[in-house]
């Protein structure tokens, strides 16, 4: 199943997705998407070393819909987190999609 | 109300400095991730869903109107313009950053306030009944005893590493409770006997969460010098026995049921023997000079009721409309209790923003001795208004969306943050509050429905006190969907009762109409003068169950 990691920026708090070139972007849009095994070791060891330098906490792996477009969390909970709060969406990365924040 | 002593300011603002240098230290990597956690925590800094969470302790839910502006400038500054008030009394901030928090803390601290005591193992903030000191059905001002256990549970060295959270309660009503004293793992209950003197009821070992427990009483009137020993007997003995290897079995709930009342009863009062003559014994005096800090406003003569009342009630529906559902009898003649409902229609619910707080600090400062209550149910309280500014007050509120005239109404609802913010939740809670809120909007239905108390909650640890809800949904995950199960006939007064699973949780597209129909079977079996909680005591869930799951066609 392809995953993504995410974290929560340590400074902001804020929801964060690991990308392709190992940064870190609040759009999980933005995330790095993998289904192999080697890549997976990869972006946790690329997590790793941004907790060992204090710039994320709570790193964890998140399931996505095997589909195309954007990665698409399986659990609600991790759609809610990517987007903001269903009854706000002037709150969140969803802001940007609703233009308002 | 209680101003801080120079103990309190230096021990406060001592915490801000202490906290901004614990977060440079972690940011710098001399403070790990595992060993920065509980200091955060002990700061009330919370991790949540999309952010950060802040809680702030209102200690027994009393506030003045100069902390409720800052409360209203945090959300300002620093979050997105708005505030949650929580059912114990608190307040959290849903969006600070780890950088703003020792800001944060040290505008607190310039108004007395701080988040001790609202996250971890330890006594947590001490609540009180909202209708403190105005009371009609009160023995004396309960929040006197709140502020005696507040001073001795802060940083009280042998209590701060307890098994679990520990959250107590105080009420003085003779009447009806408000603090949902009966789910508290201490509970208290101020009485006077026949001799004029003041002692306490003492419960112990309620709680909700995933073990719902009513609590039992120990002992029915323990003497008002010895409030502190008897509770100190009570922490101790849960400190010492209470299980620590099973975060589920560690409240002591778990520990009065196992041991039985009786057993724990003795344990505890062999302690109070040993401890009940030592320092911990309150002198009079001492309490004489808490129960200043509570000396009710300057009130005036004024005439009961105002003569121009009636004339306004007439004159303006939705001023009678509030004035029916959210004004309560004051002990002074002349004066009300107004109570401000943050429970708009589709709204949600325990939310203010910004300009709400302010508006609401301006009221209180105009017609109610500048001073604020909140509730348990998650609204305020304006706790000193003269009857005759209430048409003004009401005025004031309904121009910032705050005069919803449905305070202990279905539409009253009392909600969780549930999945939209918290990291726990196996489902939402504030759409089906909103939800619930719209589809019983209309007033007058929810009149001839009457009292009725819905309590949702987005998990099984019950932060929305589902289980005391007259009326409880909790928000479940069955393979990824949000279902939800009802419970019916619970209920958080003196008569506590613990509500009862109706069947098979529903999902959420068929929740709301499932609640309109257990409503509809109440209006159908109803005796007269039957609140619902009445005629589900009476008839227990079957008729009910019936309506929801076996409903006759038409
Ligand atoms: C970050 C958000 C929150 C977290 C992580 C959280 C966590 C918890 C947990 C784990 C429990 C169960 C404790 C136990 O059974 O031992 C609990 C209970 C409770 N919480 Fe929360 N909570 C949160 C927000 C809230 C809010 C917003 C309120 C008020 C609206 C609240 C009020 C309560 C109450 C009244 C109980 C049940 C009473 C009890 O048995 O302790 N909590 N909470
Ligand atoms: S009941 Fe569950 S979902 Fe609701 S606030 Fe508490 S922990 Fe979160």
């Amino acid at each position: 199943m392809p995953q993504v990691l995410t974290a929560y920026g340590l400074l902001t708090g804020q929801v964060l997705w690991l990308t392709e070139d190992s940064a870190w972007s609040p759009r999980i849009r933005d995330a790095r998407v993998s289904d192999s095994d080697a890549d997976m070791a990869e972006m946790e060891a690329a997590g790793k070393a941004a907790h060992a330098a204090h710039e994320v906490f709570d790193i964890y792996r998140v399931d996505i819909a095997a589909e195309p477009g954007p990665p698409r969390p399986i659990k609600m909970r991790e759609r809610i987190r990517a987007l903001g709060p269903t009854i706000h969406p002037g709150f969140g990365p969803q802001a940007e999609e609703h233009g308002a924040d | 109300m209680y101003r801080y002593d120079e103990f309190d300011h230096a021990a406060v603002s001592q915490r801000v400095n202490q906290f901004r240098g614990q977060v440079a230290r972690h940011l710098s990597g001399e403070l790990s991730d595992d060993e920065f956690r509980p200091l955060r925590l002990m700061n009330g800094l919370y991790s949540q869903l999309h952010a950060y969470m802040l809680r702030v302790a209102i200690p027994y839910g009393t506030l003045s109107s100069r902390q409720l502006r800052a409360l209203a400038g945090i959300a300002r500054k620093y979050d997105k313009g708005y505030a949650h008030f929580t059912t114990r009394q608190n307040v959290q901030f849903n969006w600070p950053t780890l950088q703003d928090t020792p800001d944060i803390l040290a505008d607190l601290a310039d108004v007395e306030m701080h988040a001790i005591q609202t996250s971890g193992n330890c006594i947590r903030n001490v609540t009180a009944d909202q209708y403190a000191g105005v009371a009609v059905d009160e023995v004396t001002d309960p929040r006197i005893y709140s502020e005696i256990l507040r001073q001795w549970s802060t940083f009280h060295p042998e209590f701060s590493y307890l098994p679990r959270k520990f959250k107590i309660a105080v009420t003085a009503s003779r009447g009806r409770d408000r603090t949902a004293v009966r789910f508290h793992d201490i509970g208290i209950r101020v009485h006077r006997n026949n001799a004029g003197e003041i002692g306490f009821e003492i419960m112990a070992g309620g709680g909700l969460g995933r073990t719902p427990v009513v609590a039992a009483t120990l002992n029915e009137f323990v003497p008002e010098a010895d409030l502190l020993s008897y509770c100190e007997a009570i922490v101790r003995v849960y400190n010492m026995i209470g299980r620590r290897d099973n975060l589920y079995k560690s409240r002591i709930k778990i520990l009065v049921s196992a041991l039985g009342a009786a057993e724990f009863t003795r344990l505890v009062e062999e302690e109070w023997a040993a401890i009940r003559n030592t320092s911990l014994r309150l002198p009079s005096d001492d309490v004489e000079r808490i129960r200043a800090y509570f000396a009710p406003p300057h009130y005036e003569t004024l005439a009961n009721p105002p003569p121009e009342l009636a004339a306004q009630l007439e004159d303006d529906r939705d001023f009678a409309a509030w004035h029916r559902q959210n004004v309560a009898r004051h002990r002074q003649p002349g004066y009300a209790i107004a109570n401000l409902s943050l429970k708009p229609v589709g709204g949600v619910p325990g939310d203010a923003t910004a300009e709400q707080m302010e508006a609401v600090a301006d009221l209180a400062e105009r017609y109610s001795a500048a001073e604020i209550r909140v509730t348990h149910e998650q609204n305020l309280v304006l706790a000193h208004v003269a009857q005759k500014d209430l048409v003004a007050v009401w005025q004031g509120l309904a121009a910032h969306g705050l005069a919803s005239a449905n305070v202990s109404l279905i539409s009253d609802v009392v909600c969780c943050p549930g999945l939209d913010y918290c990291g726990l939740a196996t489902a939402r809670s504030i759409p089906v509050a909103q939800q619930i809120s719209t589809r019983f909007a209309e007033l007058q239905k929810a009149w001839d429905i009457g009292e009725l108390r819905l309590n949702i909650s987005g998990c099984i640890n019950a932060c929305g006190h589902h289980h005391a809800g007259h009326i409880g949904v909790l928000g479940v995950d069955k393979r990824n969907e949000e279902f939800y199960q009802i419970t019916l006939g619970g209920n958080g007064e003196y008569d506590a009762s613990i509500g009862e699973i109706i069947g098979p949780g529903l999902p959420g597209s068929e929740i709301v109409d499932a609640i309109e129909r257990i409503v509809e079977a109440y209006l159908g079996i109803r005796e007269s003068g039957e609140r619902f909680l009445d005629t589900v005591r009476r008839t227990g869930i079957g008729p009910f169950k019936e309506a929801v799951y076996d409903p006759p066609q038409r």
